[in-house]
């Protein structure tokens, strides 16, 4: 099989195979585009399913795991600040315990001093700076009395246990005092080079009005303080104090104190690891640590009276709930931003330790689970844009192939149906130029259409075959009859009587007669001849109708005459009669003819006629102008057998000229129907005045042509014109 | 052109409307044919007629004619001036009873 393009070109691509192949390439393309749109729009569809469902999932993964983690966030908080208030709270008791041992152990002294050794004691020593020592602090400078030196020198065997405390607390306590009311104190530390200014001198030491000091004496029991600033270093601690009585007499206060600093290092131990930080905040509100740097729980804010005043309205609130010795957890704010905070109270003190959390950081990985699922979503979505995209390339190619196949397959098909319609173009295009000949072919019996169209145009061609030998036949007869019309034409113009030479250039007369048919044979006559040498006879006439059968009469009706005339020896009436009778005869169909016939006798100018149903004619006396004269008309011949003639005579002088013409001459018309009429016929004769009678015809003849333009000539043009010119004696 | 006849017991009346000329006259001359043995008297009403050509006169004289060997009679009426001229020119005037028009 040839390659399916070649016969594409071959076939006229404006004709039925181009426009089938058209519609079907249009046919595909739609087809393809409408497929197209629908998977991009399926795709689409697709896209935002996924994207939607994408948000929903992420949405509902960030949210439970959100809520997942901060359930689990606030519950271990929870736990975790309990746990970290107790470890506070522990330390605190053992601080209280130590305290209380040490009150018993003094009030013993007090109690039964005989079972105690005095044992010296010094002030403080700058070189014992780090050491553990027993030291002495006296207030004012001033030598304590002997009283108050001999408890202290026995108070002094309690330095092991004042040494125990500040040793075991694992740095909790830094100091044991023990001051006896007149301030006389015991001062067990490692800090005895601190406690010297710049020159050198013990600073001075009044313990009865260290906090410690009067809030045990004030409560009368373990008194624990806010904090505050250290007496001798420059760090803050919470200094406590017991009051000893004996038999309801105040003997001693005993100290302790712990520095904030150590306080913050134990609370940090126990903190989570997440942006999380815990404070301790007293019974009176004050924020006395807190392992944050900056901001409204920040170290600037340490140690201030009311810590409430300084924080946001539901920290704050958070706040005295937890110093109303609630445990719990809420969310909250602080410096702008979401945290968790777990409060528990600090019994042995009654304080409250609260742990805050970052909502933030601990939804950091829910988010981020959120943000994953996201991009996993994303990274679908682009798989199946792509894919698309891949696919839509394909389709496109696809496509393509399928309208190459779709046209070849058309083009196929097209050649097959169209080929009968060609050969049918080609037939019957040679059909007009050639033999007109059609034939059905096989080719043709399609079974449609195309079937029928053939068969029509066989018969068609038969017809057409036989149409075409008629008209040439026809063609051929009129041919014939052409040729036969001129030759009775030429017949017909030698019969009629020539002017010259015998009737020209007479001195008695000037005659000139023309005619000219309508078709190749007229009905009108003229004649004019010598009946004898003084007797000149003229003649118009007009048989009705035109063609060969009015000339065949014509023919007859002129011979008659002239027979008659010369038989009658010019009787013009008698001539007429007869010739009327003879040719009653011959006339078949009504058919008659007008005559005037006239003769004139030269010598007098007496001119006798008769009118036989003709024009009247136009007459000009020598001097005057043409008028119509009516004369005594008769009836036209050939008519009635028994008709009678009547006989005109004129008398002719000179000049006088007669001028005779059939009804073709008035009734000639123009374009629009009008008749040249007798007005326009005689203004012609004036104008002509005295030319020739030759020009003046010609004349009259001229304006009738002008007047007539391109009309067709309807009647036959027949004059004759005699003009008298001597008066013979 | 029309041709509307009329027969009243032996006379028959031909009225002509429109003009008598060489393509309608052998309209005229179809609805003469075989009339003209049956009638006494024939009747040309020319009332509605405008013109005629020789061709129409040789119907008329054709009519007369086949009329008077059997010794029928032919009138005209109605003709109008025109006609009337014509009729007259040709003589018609003399053997034939022409009426003009009122």
């Amino acid at each position: 099989m040839k390659p399916p393009f070649s016969f594409i070109r071959k076939m006229n691509m404006r004709g039925l195979a181009g426009k089938l192949i058209g519609f079907v390439v249009v046919f595909v393309l739609c087809i393809g585009c409408i497929f197209m749109a629908m998977s991009y729009s399926q795709v689409r569809h697709l896209d935002d399913v996924v994207a939607k469902e994408s948000t929903a999932q992420s949405d509902l993964v960030r949210n439970e795991s959100s809520k997942a983690m901060s359930d689990l966030t606030e519950s271990s908080l929870y736990q975790l600040n309990i746990w970290a208030a107790d470890k506070t709270d522990d330390e605190f008791w053992i601080l209280d315990h130590d305290m209380r041992v040490l009150r018993t152990q003094v009030e013993d002294v007090f109690r039964h001093p005989d079972n105690y050794e005095p044992v010296d004691v010094y002030p403080p020593q700058k070189s014992d700076g780090g050491v553990m020592t027993l030291q002495l602090l006296v207030p004012g400078g001033r030598e304590p009395d002997a009283g108050s030196m001999d408890i202290i020198r026995r108070l002094a065997n309690l330095a092991p246990m004042m040494e125990e405390i500040v040793r075991g607390n694992e740095g909790y306590a830094l100091d044991c005092y023990i001051s006896i009311p007149d301030g006389t104190t015991l001062v067990m530390d490692d800090l005895s080079d601190k406690k010297f200014d710049e020159d050198g001198n013990i600073i001075d030491y009044d313990p009865t009005v260290r906090p410690w000091y009067q809030g045990a004496v004030r409560t009368g029991d373990v008194f624990f303080s806010q904090g505050v600033k250290s007496a001798f270093y420059d760090f803050n601690e919470v200094v406590f104090g017991a009051p000893v009585y004996v038999d309801g007499e105040l003997v001693a206060v005993i100290e302790g104190s712990t520095g904030l600093d150590i306080l913050e290092t134990k609370m940090d131990e126990r903190t989570v690891d997440y942006d999380s930080f815990s404070i301790l905040v007293t019974d009176e509100g004050q924020l006395l640590c807190s392992s944050r740097k900056s901001g409204e729980l920040g170290s600037g804010n340490l140690l201030k009276t009311d810590i409430g005043q300084e924080v946001n309205d539901e920290l704050r609130e958070l706040i005295d709930h937890a110093l109303a010795g609630e445990t719990g957890i809420a969310r909250t704010v602080v410096d702008g931003e979401y945290y968790y905070a777990a409060y528990a109270p600090v019994d042995t003190v009654g304080w409250s330790q609260i742990t805050f959390a970052s909502e933030k950081e601990i939804l950091a990985p829910s988010h981020d689970l959120g943000s994953q699922i996201d991009e996993s979503f994303g990274s679908m979505v682009a798989e199946i844009d792509s894919h698309f995209g891949r696919s839509s390339v394909f389709m496109l190619a696809l496509l393509l192939l399928i309208m190459c196949a779709a046209i070849a397959f058309a083009s196929f098909m097209a050649r097959r149906r169209v080929a009968p319609i060609n050969r049918m173009t080609r037939a019957v295009g040679g059909f007009i130029t050639d033999d007109m000949s059609f034939e059905m072919e096989d080719i043709y019996r399609t079974g449609d259409e195309i079937e029928e169209l053939a068969q029509s145009f066989e018969t068609m061609s038969v017809r057409m075959k036989h149409y075409l030998e008629e008209i040439i036949e026809h063609t051929a007869e009129k041919e014939r009859l052409a040729t036969e019309m001129e030759s009775a034409k030429k017949i017909q113009m030698k019969m009629l009587p020539p002017i010259y030479p015998g009737f020209s250039g007479r001195a008695e007369y000037e005659l000139y007669a023309e005619t000219v048919p309508a078709r190749n044979v007229g009905g009108d006559m003229y004649d004019f001849f010598y009946l004898d040498d003084d007797h000149l006879v003229i003649m118009i006439g007009d048989v009705s109708g035109k063609g060969i059968t009015a000339a065949l009469f014509m023919v007859l009706c002129k011979q008659m005459i002239r027979s008659m005339m010369v038989i009658h020896g010019g009787d013009v009436v008698e001539a007429i009669t007869e010739a009327n009778k003879r040719l009653r005869e011959e006339s078949v169909e009504g058919m008659f003819v007008t005559v005037w016939l006239g003769v004139i006798t030269l010598s007098t100018g007496v001119m006798d006629f008769v009118d036989g149903g003709h024009m009247y004619a136009a007459i000009r006396r020598a001097d005057g102008e043409f008028r119509i004269e009516e004369d005594e008309h008769s009836i036209l011949v050939a008519a009635l057998e028994a008709a009678r003639f009547k006989l005109n005579t004129m008398k002719l002088s000179a000049g006088d000229t007669i001028y005779l013409y059939t009804d073709g001459v008035t009734e000639s018309c123009n374009e629009d129907g009008e008749m040249f009429g007798e007005g326009r016929m005689l203004s012609a004769l004036n104008e002509a005045g005295s030319l020739p009678v030759d020009e003046m015809d010609g004349l009259v003849r001229k304006r009738i042509s002008e007047f007539t333009g391109a009309a067709e000539q309807y009647d036959d043009l027949t004059t004759l014109c005699f003009r008298y010119k001597v008066f013979l004696k | 052109m029309n041709v509307k006849k009329t027969k009243d017991g032996d006379v028959l009346t031909v009225a002509i409307e429109g003009s008598l000329d060489i393509k309608t006259s052998p309209q005229l001359k179809e609805a003469l044919k075989g009339e003209l043995e049956n009638v006494s008297s024939l009747i040309f009403d020319l009332a509605d007629c405008n013109y005629t050509s020789s061709a129409g006169l040789r119907v008329i004289l054709e009519s007369y004619q086949i009329l008077s060997e059997r010794d029928g009679g032919l009138s005209i009426i109605n003709a109008n001036s025109v006609l009337y001229d014509t009729l007259k020119l040709s003589g018609f005037t003399d053997f034939i009873d022409i009426k003009r028009a009122e």
